[in-house]
């Protein structure tokens, strides 16, 4: 009868932090929902959701963090993988890559904010650059890239790190993939790029929705990039959620929790997306060679 | 004969190593050449190469006539069949086989009917729907024999091919590969560790050993002239003794046996087929090996402690097996090898 | 063939001069004394950036050093929970084991923000907000995928035919996980460690949030300088911010690659 329980006594620590993390969740949905004994609010209602989507605000921070981690997932993904493939057929050096890739991986997001900020702002190296290019003659005339309202410099930042975490997630399997089923593509005729697109790309496909996924959701959730290189309006949306949390009326918390409940949700529907592709339309692959 | 294939003095390294060197070999039009050797001899080496998955560090390969070590391996149309079959995993049975006719880009009509051929040719009518995952190891095999056929193939090469197959499934596999060779009229190299495969199945055998070629010819060239010690050693069955020779005759503990050789030391080979028992007690007894149709039995000398290998065919001619005997040597089948 | 192969290389060194530019600016502008606009380069070599990090603002360096336990201390827990957690979904099977798993996953799904808002409510009401014990668990909890998931893999490719193995010659469960899985483990063990606390260290608004004014990491120090006025102290902060968030890192490998040769007599 012991050794039945000995899974379950191993996992009490990690299934008391779950039981924390699931709390802060069911927190967040039921004071969304208008529930704060201590404020007197005792009864459930979908008013706070309400006026959360009908305040044009929130809308414009939603889009922009939807935005936001859509692009920056696609642009990480495609060099990501293009990265991948160099990588897999780059011989020499390959040691010194293979380290100089993992550092953007190892760089805290804060870090990553001063370098954008270094190189695109108005007082960055680029704008020097254009200085002397005579392309610009004053810094005001240095475009806006980083602190706009489509979150540029944001969506630079986390192309900078994403695409190296991509490329390193992907490697080992696509290396695997690459010697064994692309070779025997190009010896049948197929040229190394008809090989790459018809048989290591689509082989290929599991570990990459695997890290797509991985950097949407979190893109879409993290608070470090957006605030640090984001604009005074509009807000991405876990920036926004802050505000509203820390205003020193508590009445306005049941807002903040909505906001942080319609973050919760989509994150949700973007995992629960990511297990449906990789049911209905990988199995097939991943069975074949899961062997 | 035309000379389909021509390997001049290839080198190939690896890792700063030598892998295979000064392999010289040619292959005729519609021959079927087996590789044979042990593991790690080169023998995989040596068809990646020539299929140009490896580049050359020296040498040259002509097929048909024509220099292709520089062409790109794509375009070699040498089509190799490998050791871990290597099926596309995200395709069916009939779009595996129609792969090299998609990227020819052959009309959808021509190629089902292309893949329907070569269905009917393996014994797979009707499962060109089938995922890969679900076909066992013998008809995956031959769904990658397909595939290369398809490619229409100037050379076809196989890389020990049979290994992960059991016994009947290795025979009908070997059946296959035999008629499809005849049919095609193709150009084959095989490569095997097992000499019963090279023997029964090439017209020539390419023995390896180190990264060379060590001797190449027909199949009982090899087995009855083997060039030196090694190369006798790879058929398994035989004995080997140590002695000089001097004024024309080979001494050993063992044997003495006139022969024309210069003065020197040499080893002494026989088969197990070409020993007889006779009157004497220089052997003693140690092991009976049974094998079904044959039997071998395994003696030691009394004085050297070497061991002889003697067949015996139990319906045709059973040996008694006494604890101690002598063996008379059959001195046409004696080979012997400057040490 | 080296046609393309040239392609593949002017790519790769274009992606190692996006990594490393940045980094290499920083640390200019980290040790200049100006670098005012247009300039191409700083007005002079100095190191005032790094008298402010370091003399001028000793509690920063206290709140470094204290910064680097606070990870480890993170990074000890979430490997050894994750150990435990890998070693249950791997070795065993149970009722609602997938669900447990997806669950192990969580925390990449619920954005860090969102956890540490709707849990500090429930800290305040037990009493750990504003501690370390609070930050910890947020920390534990955001490195928990991460180290479940590396230890999962290495553990489903070891397997227990060693551990099988040594108990057929006689030795305990115990002594068997002392002696054969643990040293097998080893590197992986020290990998899932080293990325614990990469996270831990980059971790800003759990500890922002959760540690209050009172658990101060370098990380919540750094942050709000990253938008103000001075960039060579910023950039004195962040290099080393950078630094010593990636030196355990560094060290750890070169640990594990010691390790390995050691036990299996070969690089990796």
């Amino acid at each position: 009868m012991i050794k039945k329980a000995v899974p379950y006594i191993l996992l009490v620590p990690f299934m008391v932090l779950l039981l924390i993390l699931l709390l802060a969740v069911a927190n967040s949905l039921l004071q969304g929902l208008g529930y704060m004994p201590v404020l007197g609010l005792n009864k459930i209602s979908l008013d706070y959701y309400k006026e959360v989507f009908l305040n044009p605000d929130f809308s414009s921070s939603l889009l922009l963090s939807l935005y936001i981690s859509v692009i920056s997932t696609i642009f990480s993904v495609v060099i990501g993988v293009l990265i991948c493939a160099a990588l897999i057929k780059t011989k020499r050096a390959e040691k010194f890559y293979r380290n100089v890739l993992r550092i953007p991986i190892l760089t805290p997001h804060i870090v990553v904010a001063l370098f954008v900020v270094i190189i695109f702002s108005q007082s960055g190296i680029l704008s020097r650059i254009w200085y002397h290019l005579n392309i610009i003659n004053e810094i005001n005339e240095f475009p806006n890239i980083i602190y706009n309202r489509k979150g540029i410099g944001i969506i630079l930042g986390y192309i900078w790190k994403e695409a190296p975490f991509v490329a390193y997630f992907v490697l080992s399997f696509m290396e695997s993939i690459s010697v064994s089923y692309e070779e025997a593509a190009i010896n049948l005729g197929a040229s190394p790029i008809r090989s790459f697109f018809s048989v290591t790309l689509p082989l290929s496909m599991p570990a990459i929705l695997n890290a797509a996924f991985i950097i949407l959701i979190f893109s879409f959730g993290a608070y470090e990039l957006p605030f640090l290189l984001g604009v005074t309006k509009p807000k991405a949306l876990p920036v926004q959620a802050y505000v509203e949390y820390s205003h020193p009326d508590l009445r306005h918390r049941p807002y903040a929790m909505a906001e942080n409940g319609v973050m919760i949700l989509i994150s949700l529907v973007m995992a629960a997306l990511y297990f449906y592709l990789w049911h209905k339309k990988l199995d097939g692959i991943r069975k074949s060679y899961d062997k | 004969m035309k000379m389909k294939l021509k390997v001049e003095n290839m080198r190939v390294v690896l890792s700063k190593k030598d892998i295979i060197s000064d392999i010289n070999l040619s292959v005729g039009e519609g021959e079927f050449v087996s590789v044979l050797g042990a593991s790690g001899c080169g023998k995989s080496t040596l068809l990646k190469a020539i299929a140009g998955m490896l580049p050359l560090e020296g040498g040259s390969i002509f097929a048909g006539g024509k220099r292709i070590d520089n062409i790109p391996a794509y375009k070699r149309n040498i089509i190799l069949l490998f050791q871990d079959i290597r099926l596309f995993p995200h395709m069916t049975v009939a779009e595996n086989i129609a792969f090299a006719l998609k990227i020819k880009k052959i009309p959808v009509e021509r190629r089902e009917a292309g893949v329907k051929a070569l269905l009917q040719q393996i014994k797979m009518e009707g499962l060109g729907n089938r995922n890969i995952n679900q076909l066992s190891g013998g008809q995956q095999q031959r769904v990658a024999l397909a595939r290369a056929l398809a490619a229409e193939p100037e050379i076809l090469m196989l890389d020990e091919p049979f290994s992960s197959l059991d016994e009947n499934l290795r025979f009908d596999m070997r059946l296959l590969l035999l008629d499809i060779h005849k049919k095609y009229h193709m150009t084959t190299i095989m490569v095997t560790h097992n000499k019963d495969e090279a023997l029964s199945m090439s017209d020539k055998i390419a023995l390896m050993d180190g990264g060379r070629i060590i001797q190449s010819g027909t199949p009982e060239d090899i087995y009855e002239n083997p060039v030196s010690c090694k190369a006798a050693k790879y058929f398994g069955d035989a004995s080997f003794f140590e002695g000089t020779v001097s004024n024309g005759k080979f001494q050993s503990t063992e044997f003495s046996v006139d022969c024309n050789l210069k003065e020197g030391k040499y080893m002494l080979m026989v088969r197990n087929d070409a020993v007889e028992p006779t009157a004497g007690d220089d052997f003693d007894f140690i092991q009976r090996v049974y094998t079904g149709k044959e039997e071998e039995y395994i003696y030691q000398h009394c004085v050297t402690g070497s061991k002889i290998r003697c067949l015996s065919n139990k319906k045709t001619d059973p040996f008694p097996a006494p604890s101690k005997t002598s063996f008379q040597l059959n001195l046409e089948r004696l080979r012997f090898y400057k040490i | 063939m080296t046609n393309k192969n040239s392609i593949f290389r002017v790519i790769m060194a274009l992606v190692a001069v996006c990594i490393l530019i940045p980094i290499i600016l920083m640390t200019a502008w980290a040790f200049t004394s100006r670098w005012q606009w247009p300039d191409l380069l700083g007005e002079s070599l100095s190191l005032r950036g790094f008298e402010e990090v370091f003399i001028n603002n000793v509690q920063g360096f206290r709140i470094l050093v204290s910064s680097v336990f606070i990870s480890m201390e993170a990074a000890f827990f979430a490997t050894v929970i994750g150990y435990m957690s890998a070693q249950a979904f791997v070795m065993y099977d149970f009722p609602f084991k997938k669900w447990l798993h997806f669950g192990s996953m969580l925390p990449i799904i619920i954005p860090s923000s969102v956890f540490a808002m709707g849990i500090h409510v429930y800290f305040i009401k037990w009493g750990i907000n504003d501690s370390i014990i609070g930050v910890l668990i947020g920390h534990v909890l955001y490195c928990l995928p991460y180290t479940v998931n590396i230890l999962g893999d290495s553990r489903e490719a070891l397997g227990n035919r060693y551990e099988q193995q040594a108990m057929m010659l006689g030795c305990d469960g115990v002594t068997a996980f002392f002696h054969i899985t643990l040293p097998l483990m080893l590197p992986s063990v020290i990998s899932a460690f080293s990325m614990a606390y990469i996270i831990s260290f980059s971790q800003y608004f759990i500890t922002m949030l959760l540690g209050g004014g009172v658990v101060k990491t370098y990380a919540v120090l750094v942050f709000p300088l990253i938008s103000a006025g001075d960039r060579t102290i910023a950039g004195a902060y962040t290099l080393v911010f950078l630094l010593s968030s990636m030196m355990i890192f560094i060290l750890f490998e070169g640990v594990i690659k010691f390790i390995v040769k050691k036990i299996v007599g070969t690089e990796t």
